[in-house]
């Protein structure tokens, strides 16, 4: 007596590829079994899943899931760390040398395999784990999961300890780096400022605000490399990170002389490095919840057809190196408060060779600790590289929110409800000083000669107070006393009335007429501290 | 024991080095296959007799890599 209708032998099997204009398009090859005979179906489908549907709707009949492993001839695994074809045929080989295999197919992309077993006897989990783990893949049992498949993870309890206890290392390097903001005033950048002071900067900024930005990147730079790299040496993961630092030295020091030259800044837009910010954020989001193993895989990591590799590898290879180099030497645009000071001095050298000194001098202090990231990422191994990789994509996915909110910021959008809340409680929780402390409408401008004054004066941790209210259609005299400014807090920004001030210390002042009712946000060019004016009527 | 070197294009990865390594090794008459992805090198350590035809069709029969230099 036949229990099933109909048996449809999975494979993963792709037997044609065909390439258009538009999309790769996939022709399936099923093997079924009907009264006992076999059969083979061709569907032309997107996905594997969606020619298995198609044929089973063309056959009316239910698609008999999960086969009895006793009985089933083929086994689906899933295989975490593929990466490339190449992975596939090792995957393929090493499976297929295991007793009571007879035949492997893999999808990189999908970290599937499916196995067609000879015989009843099918080789254990560990078997496959043993065959492939010292390449650097994993394999688990077929998880079903329809839609979403191979992109959500399933977290161990392992996973969740040690992500449990990066989250504590994290805020408690959060509270450190907040004793960094109390620093004193003596590290002010001023004209006679000497090269070893700017590498002391250097190694402050790289150790607090600039991490944010620059460090963010890196530790997506690692986890990316991670993913693309698996059991290369030390040595070789940790390449990049010397071409990402020769990068910024080499960009830093020469745009440094340039701008010194120039006498102005080779900024670029604020709505450009907004733009950028967010792009940076954006791909240190995917990266942090890959790297915590909340997704598969970076989806903004390009994967190339088959087909493609070999016309691109003979250069590829010679380019990856420039890349780094590349991504280095554009962090100096990235807008990082200390960076973008620094800059402002070099700029004020009016000297290539001072100015080229003081970005170079600066760049090289910032090293030791970008270094170190490099190093801890590539030259750990095990349960330690473990912890770091969590602790990282904790890391980069806590600054991926916090750059998103200031790139926000930068293109004139109000910050993140989600990160202003949890900033807002910090902020509470702290009790700042002085009178706009958290003061939601913030402080009505007095109307002097006709004109609405509005006092703030700006300190290292931000500026007091930051709320305003002013009228609609009259004058606003905005007198900004600079008290502490340093870093993020020397370049004001504000987007929607298209200004951008460097602040000095003393009095600086910034007028405008208020034309419609509701809000100016500002905020410092790295879009770290904000505020507003509110206008009404 | 002879040594012979076989250029590859195609490597890319740590993968692709145990990958022609391990296609190396499982060829009859080889003892010993290094491969280096910078260089694109295959090295195989063999006795006298080695059918490179049947490496070469190995190595290439996923159309990933190319020898581009079968030794007779």
């Amino acid at each position: 007596m036949r229990s099933l209708p109909l048996v449809l032998f999975v494979w993963d099997s792709v037997n044609i590829r065909v390439m258009t204009s538009e999309k790769e398009q996939t022709i399936y090859r099923i093997p079924f079994e009907r009264d006992g005979k076999h059969f083979f179906a061709t569907v032309e489908a997107d996905s594997q899943e969606q020619a298995v549907e198609k044929l089973r709707q063309q056959l009316k009949t239910e698609l008999p899931v999960p086969q009895k492993e006793t009985h089933s001839r083929t086994l689906r695994l899933t295989v975490q760390g593929t990466h490339c074809a190449s992975c596939e045929v090792l995957i393929e080989r090493k499976f297929k040398k295991l007793p009571g295999v007879e035949a492997a197919n893999v999808n990189y992309r999908t970290g599937t395999a499916v196995i067609t077993l000879s015989g009843k006897k099918r080789p254990s989990m560990d078997a496959f784990n043993v065959a492939v783990n010292d390449q650097g893949y994993h394999v688990q049992a077929w998880t079903d999961t329809p839609g979403i498949k191979g992109f959500f993870r399933k977290w161990s309890a392992r996973d969740r300890r040690e992500l449990g206890a990066a989250l504590l290392v994290l805020f408690g390097i959060y509270l450190i780096l907040q004793q960094f903001d109390l620093l004193p005033n003596g590290f002010a950048i001023a004209e006679g400022i000497t090269l070893p002071a700017i590498f002391v900067i250097g190694l402050v900024a790289a150790g607090s605000s600039c991490l944010a930005v620059v460090g963010g990147l890196l530790l997506s730079m690692s986890g990316t490399m991670r993913q693309t790299s698996i059991e290369s040496s030390a040595w070789k993961r940790f390449e990049p990170h010397i071409l990402f630092n020769a990068g910024r030295l080499v960009s830093y020091t020469l745009l440094g002389g340039l701008i010194a030259l120039l006498g102005r800044a080779i900024g670029i837009s604020t709505t450009a490095s907004g733009a950028l910010m967010v792009l940076a954020a954006a791909f240190m989001l995917l990266t942090g919840l890959s790297m915590l193993n909340i997704i598969g895989r970076n989806p903004l990591l390009i994967s190339i057809p088959k087909s493609w590799q070999n016309a691109l590898q003979e250069g590829s290879r010679k380019k990856s190196g420039s890349v780094h180099f590349g991504i280095g030497a554009a962090t100096f645009f990235l807008p990082c408060g200390f960076t973008q000071a620094m800059q402002l001095h070099a700029m004020m050298t009016g000297s290539f060779v001072a100015g080229a000194a003081a970005m170079g001098v600066f760049a090289l202090g910032t090293m030791p600790a970008l270094l170190g990231i490099g190093a801890m990422s590539a030259f750990s191994r095990g349960t330690p590289y473990r912890f770091f990789l969590k602790f990282a994509g904790a890391a980069v996915l806590a600054l991926g929110l916090f750059n998103a909110n200031n790139g926000m910021t930068l293109l004139g959008a109000p910050p993140l409800a989600l990160a202003a809340s949890v900033r807002g409680a910090l902020v509470s929780a702290e009790g700042t000083k002085g009178p706009g402390g958290s003061g939601a409408v913030g402080i009505a401008a007095e109307l002097v000669d006709g004109k609405q004054i509005a006092e703030m004066s700006v300190y290292f941790r931000g500026y007091e107070p930051s709320q305003f209210t002013v009228k609609k259609g009259t004058p606003v005299e905005w007198q900004i006393e600079g008290v502490e400014t340093f870093g993020c807090t020397s370049d004001l920004v504000v987007p929607k009335l298209k200004i951008r001030k460097a602040i000095t210390n003393g009095k600086n002042v910034i007028t405008f007429t208020p034309k419609e009712a509701g809000t100016i946000p500002f905020s410092f060019s790295m879009g770290m501290y904000r505020g507003q004016f509110t206008v009404v009527n | 024991m002879k040594t012979t070197m076989l250029t590859i294009t195609g490597m890319h990865c740590a993968s692709c080095k145990t990958l022609l390594e391990d296609i190396g090794a499982d060829t009859k008459g080889v003892s010993a296959a290094v491969a280096d992805v910078e260089e694109g090198t295959l090295t195989v350590t063999h006795g006298d007799t080695v059918d490179w035809s049947a490496l070469a069709e190995e190595i290439e029969a996923d159309g990933i890599y190319r020898v581009t230099n079968i030794p007779k």
